[in-house]
């Protein structure tokens, strides 16, 4: 009978030893499934995805044989005079460090020191019924240094777009100017400098 | 003299769209004209860096009065202005693209 008992104690500790690692196992294949659920995702612009954007100033090309053969930049055509007792789209702007989460602009100037850490734009509008596209240029000495494109929904009275300089720069010091576009109609500008 | 008239008529007839062709003039392609693109190739936040520059293709050609100013297949170009990879706990990776410009393959 002792014969007996023995292999089932072995038995028993060699299930306990699969057991072991059955649950090694199990635990291996759990932590493995909460790295993957914990890891995230990487952004990702597949080939096949299409984007629409738009072109940053007017071009002029002439065209020969109905074959366009050069382009050249053009000057910007003046704003459309608003019909009379017809506000513009947009009634005023600042240009100031930064928006507050209240909408308020923060240390709204004309000058702003090399070391500010963001600008801001921020643009009055008679609220509508229907969402409104903005597009908002920023230039430096007249080189267009970004664009953005702000949505003001329906029934709001605002917009504004916040740059930030690239991570460990400043802004390029010079004459700034933020430019406002509906339509590929200019709005609103406004000049400011930076750093000088 | 009928005879004259309708070969003049004809070398006129034929010559018209050649004239036509021959003459050149300017087409203002305006600001925040749409030109949709699309990435030449797959764009992942772990495999560029900030500054790096990326391609992408016209899928459509960009027209005003009937002539293409923007060819389908134009190489338009960016710049990633941010790019951070994902990591644990689920910090999902950024990417920020910049277009810049766009290459006119027609023009000289």
């Amino acid at each position: 009978m002792d014969g007996n008992s023995l292999p089932l104690r072995a038995n028993s500790d060699k299930t306990s030893a699969g057991d072991n690692t059955a649950l090694s196992a199990v635990g291996i294949v759990f932590l493995s499934v909460l790295f993957v659920f914990l890891q995230g995702r990487e952004a990702v612009l597949k080939a096949d995805k299409e984007i629409k954007v738009y072109t940053n100033e007017d071009r002029l090309f002439t065209v020969e044989g109905g074959v366009p053969v050069a382009a050249t930049p053009a000057v910007a055509p003046a704003p459309a005079p608003s019909p009379a007792g017809v506000p513009t789209a947009v009634e005023s702007q600042v240009v100031c460090e930064r928006v507050a989460d209240t909408g308020d602009p923060v240390g709204a100037k004309s000058t702003f020191p090399l070391t500010v850490p963001s600008l801001a734009t921020w643009f009055q509008v008679a609220p509508a019924s229907a969402d409104r596209t903005f597009m908002v240029r920023w230039t430096c000495d007249d080189e267009v240094v970004t664009t953005s494109t702000v949505i003001v929904r329906a029934n709001q009275p605002s917009g504004g777009v916040t740059i930030t300089p690239a991570e460990g720069k400043t802004f390029q010091p010079g004459n700034w100017k933020v430019e406002i576009f509906r339509d590929g109609q200019s709005v609103s500008s406004r000049g400011f400098l930076v750093g000088r | 003299m009928k005879r004259l008239l309708s070969l003049l008529l004809s070398v006129l007839i034929v010559l018209q769209p050649l004239l036509a062709a021959a003459q050149s003039r300017v087409i203002r392609l305006p600001e925040a004209a749409v030109v949709r693109i699309k990435p030449s190739y797959e764009i992942r936040s772990d495999k560029v860096k900030t500054g790096d520059t990326v391609e992408f293709v016209v899928v459509e050609p960009v027209k005003v009065d009937g002539v293409t100013l923007i060819s389908e297949g134009a190489i338009a170009s960016g710049v990633v202005t941010k790019a951070k990879h994902a990591s644990g706990f689920g910090q999902n990776g950024v990417l920020e693209i910049s277009i810049r410009s766009v290459k006119f393959p027609s023009a000289r």
